[in-house]
């Protein structure tokens, strides 16, 4: 499975209004509800295990990566991205202010690990999130992936 | 053969980004060495000789604090390498 059998057009947004770190996580889990990828209570899992364990997610400087248990409602695995129009703070003392937030809905230990390993191919150049957060479109998103891949 | 768990709450996200990054880190360096990802309450029991996590869960895992590796940023592969080098120094496991 690769990055992009996870991340699929119509799970980014780019330029997504927010006014907190809760609304981001909801905004980003709402495109994996409405792809049909994960039931309603997959994000509030999702947020729930940020107030339980804190702001771990924000895994990079700008960088989130919101996720909850395959058990709390993860259909099929799949990652959605959305760009903030305005930053937010998620608590993260390094890497806040978040402005590309990632949320991961994997059914499995194991079938994602192709796909994040790519993922994290992509992000351990420096400039990516930056270049996500000024994308003008999906499509800009996925090319970005692919020429980092 | 060194064992390590990359370890976050949930065992599934930012553990498996970590366990990748380690394990490439481990290849820079030569060292042999087995990675794993757990969960905060599936490392219970396990044998390792070192966890690799974030500072937020200093206190869940106090238990092996001198076992413990800390990274802030899960995709700086060569922060995560410079911290696991100065760390198998002091365990003598390299030179």
């Amino acid at each position: 499975m690769l990055l992009t059998d996870l991340l699929r057009p119509n799970l980014i947004a780019v330029n997504v209004h927010v006014s907190d770190w809760q609304e981001a996580v909801r905004e980003a889990g709402r495109l994996l509800v409405e792809d049909g990828a994960v039931e309603p209570r997959f994000v509030d899992a999702m947020i729930e295990v940020v107030k339980e364990f804190g702001p771990y997610i924000v895994l990079a400087p700008g960088f989130a990566m919101p996720h909850a248990k395959a058990e709390a409602g993860c259909i099929k695995s799949s990652l959605s991205l959305i760009t903030l129009a305005e930053p937010v703070e998620f608590g993260n003392p390094e890497n806040d202010p978040v402005y590309v937030v990632a949320a991961l809905a994997a059914v499995d230990h194991g079938s994602h690990i192709e796909a994040l390993s790519q993922l994290a191919d992509v992000l351990a150049n420096d400039s990516v999130v930056d270049e996500w957060a000024k994308a003008k479109d999906a499509d800009e998103i996925l090319k970005i992936v692919e020429y980092y891949s | 053969m060194i064992k390590i768990f990359t370890v976050c709450p949930q065992g599934l996200g930012s553990s498996l980004i970590a366990k990748i990054n380690v394990q490439k880190a481990l290849e820079k360096m030569g060292v042999e060495g087995e990675v794993e990802t757990a969960g905060v309450t599936s490392i219970t029991g396990q044998v390792f000789d070192l966890i690799v996590t974030i500072p937020e869960m200093s206190d869940s895992l106090e238990r092996y604090k001198d076992k413990l590796v800390f990274v802030t940023n899960f995709f700086k592969r060569d922060e995560i390498a410079d911290t696991l080098e100065k760390k198998f120094r002091e365990m003598g496991l390299i030179e």
